[in-house]
């Protein structure tokens, strides 16, 4: 004989089992939220570099500065060695990013970044810093020495915007870019030699740039190997940036507060996820809201001591606009393809249409970037500690 | 039977305090040295924190086992909240300190299972069926709890820990009619919510946790833990 169940006893059952359901569900939110440090993005060790970069008086603490530099990937390619009246600047052959970058180009633009901002602090210090590119012949590593003699103390702009300076892949306001502040950009070129700024302001010329970094976005994304290369660098989940302290994370995004909260719970996302999301934001948000391009020009693309001088020049102007309000995004699909195809010895259809678009004989895109006025400010990336990187 | 009831609290009431003393231990070294041994503790953001956290638990479970074996003997729901807290704890922790928490893991989840045994299957399903909204009220202060440790700047991580600790608070006094204690509740876990709104899981959480309240209110057979079926344990007959 059955026991009869009450109706009452059915919903009251429907009621536990529907509770349990959605707490089971928060309950998994809850730890996606612990684990995936949502509430801490930009806290803990990962990011201390930021907070504490001017704490140090020594020219330890102007490696402090260094290393808050543009870099290709966050892949901080640098090693320090600091003597009393010098910091030689290496190059970190590990931290490279495989076909990405075959030639160097970016792993150079990044040391040459990291270069500008060590004069910057070490000319804060006191000291007039004096810069050596590729100083030995023999070491194709050995990227610069910074020669230090007693100076007078200078304080800059710059040097104070480094700290600030992020980044920004989120959406830019339609606010135009004036030609005044372009010109302010302009005039950080002072002292460098061989290195200028194209800037792209006019529709035509934005959209056909634009339409050209999608494509280069494409081509990427189908060329497995690039792909992989640059899914390599893409820290997912916080246990991976609290343990290697680099590359590129979900925070940098440029994402809104709730679709970040909602990628960061959610599971870690596939290469194949991740390329199409970025194909979707450089069409639908990079391209689209970027106020003015600039490209950063030089004769030889392939020379390192070029590329780290557009490094320098790349990161002033970086800090110039983060001075003047600014958001930054560097776009370098097409010259990661232009390369990509020198490598394999094929031609690139790129390399002909950035030319004819920078329309300067004799002149080069060495490196891509996008400016204007950012809707939301750019979140910290993670850095390695001075202690990891000075031998 | 009743003997063997008693050495089985002993036993569960040792290994408790002797994991709970290990991971006492394990949050100190943690908190103080956790950094500079990543490879032992997780590799954490926060290892301060965390390591204060673990302390917390572990100084809870040490509580609770040092109960144990007290007079008067525990009531078969006291029991199956320790079970089921000693469990927590040592899932909980598993998260906070990396290895370190290897061995005083092991024990707390057997101190668990053995308190199980001392409570009996049967006592510990009833008291659970019983307390099934309750548990679900505890459950979310601790994943309210737990969010809040990760938090930053401190003003959420406190809003956090106000919360969880009174939704769990809330979770241990509710009664039938006590609707004072969900209005506390709401209150208490609103500033958290707030002030994290854009992760979606903390406002959903203070609903969830209010419709529960209230449900929990109106529920008659919500007993208190302390207050429910006591085994008939007859301290006088045993030694």
């Amino acid at each position: 004989m059955h026991e009869r169940i009450s109706r009452r006893t059915v919903l009251r059952r429907i009621g536990l089992g529907t509770a349990t359901v959605v707490v089971a569900g928060i309950g998994v939110g809850g730890y996606r939220v612990f684990d995936n440090g949502v509430l801490d993005a930009g806290d803990g060790r990962a990011y201390d570099a930021w907070a504490t970069w001017r704490d140090d008086p020594t020219l330890l603490g102007a490696v402090a500065a260094a290393i808050l530099a543009a870099n290709p990937h966050n892949t901080q390619p640098w090693i320090f060695h600091v003597s009393a009246h010098s910091i030689e600047l290496f190059s970190d052959p590990a931290r490279r990013t495989g076909t990405l970058d075959p030639l160097d180009r970016e792993h150079h633009i990044g040391l040459g970044c990291a270069l500008e901002n060590l004069v910057l602090a070490a000319n804060v210090r006191g000291y007039k810093a004096t810069v050596q590119m590729m100083p030995d012949a023999a070491d194709a590593t050995h990227v610069a020495t910074v020669n230090l003699a007693s100076g007078s103390t200078a304080v800059s702009d710059l040097h104070d915007a480094i700290g600030h300076r992020h980044s920004n892949r989120g959406p830019y306001t339609a606010t135009a870019v004036t030609a005044d502040v372009l010109t302010t950009l302009e005039s950080v070129l002072v002292g460098l030699d061989g290195v200028g700024v194209r800037w792209l302001t006019t529709p035509l010329d934005r959209t056909t740039l634009g339409a050209m970094i999608i494509d280069a976005t494409q081509a990427i994304i189908d060329d497995e190997q690039q792909s992989k290369d640059s899914f390599g660098w893409f820290r997912n989940n916080r246990d991976d940036i609290d343990t290697h302290m680099d590359g590129l994370t979900l925070d940098v995004q440029g994402l809104s507060p709730i679709v970040l909260s909602a990628a960061k719970i959610l599971p870690a996302t596939t290469r194949a996820a991740g390329d199409a999301f970025w194909l979707d934001q450089t069409r639908t948000v990079h391209t689209t809201t970027a106020a003015v391009y600039g490209i950063i020009t030089v004769a030889d693309t392939s020379d390192p001591v070029q590329q780290l001088t557009g490094g320098r020049l790349l990161q002033r102007v970086h800090l110039a606009a983060t001075v003047a309000g600014l958001g930054l995004q560097h776009m370098n699909q097409i010259t990661e393809r232009i390369d990509r195809g020198t490598s394999l010895a094929q031609l690139s259809k790129f390399a002909a249409g950035m030319d004819a678009l920078l329309a300067q004989p004799g002149r080069h895109a060495l490196s891509t970037f996008r400016i204007g006025h950012p809707v939301r400010s750019g979140r910290l990336s993670p850095r390695r500690p001075v202690s990891d990187v000075t031998r | 039977m009743i003997r063997s009831r008693l050495q089985l609290l002993t036993v569960s009431g040792r290994l408790g305090a002797i994991g709970a003393s290990f991971g006492i231990a394990a949050g100190i070294a943690q908190a103080s040295i956790g950094s500079h041994i990543p490879s032992w503790t997780g590799n954490k953001a926060h290892p301060a924190a965390l390591g204060l956290l673990t302390i917390s638990l572990s100084v809870s479970v040490f509580v609770a086992a040092r109960t144990l074996h007290a007079a008067p003997p525990p009531s078969n729901e006291t029991l199956t909240a320790t079970t089921v807290w000693f469990a927590v704890v040592a899932f909980v922790c598993s998260t906070t300190v990396g290895k370190l928490w290897a061995i005083p893991g092991v024990l707390v989840l057997a101190a668990a299972g053995v308190t199980l045994m001392a409570c009996g299957w049967h006592h510990f399903r009833t008291a659970v069926a019983n307390n099934w909204l309750r548990g679900l009220l505890f459950t979310l202060g601790a994943f309210d709890l737990l969010m809040a440790v990760s938090a930053a700047p401190s003003i959420t991580v406190a809003a956090g820990l106000v919360a969880g600790g009174v939704v769990i608070a809330a979770a241990v006094l509710v009664q039938p009619g006590r609707k004072t204690t969900v209005s506390l509740l709401v209150v208490a876990s609103l500033p958290f919510a707030i002030l994290t709104w854009w992760t979606i899981v903390t406002p959903l959480l203070t609903a969830v946790a209010f419709v529960i309240g209230v449900a929990a209110t109106r529920t008659r057979n919500v007993t208190r833990v302390d207050a429910g079926i006591v085994a008939p344990l007859d301290v006088h007959s045993v030694r």
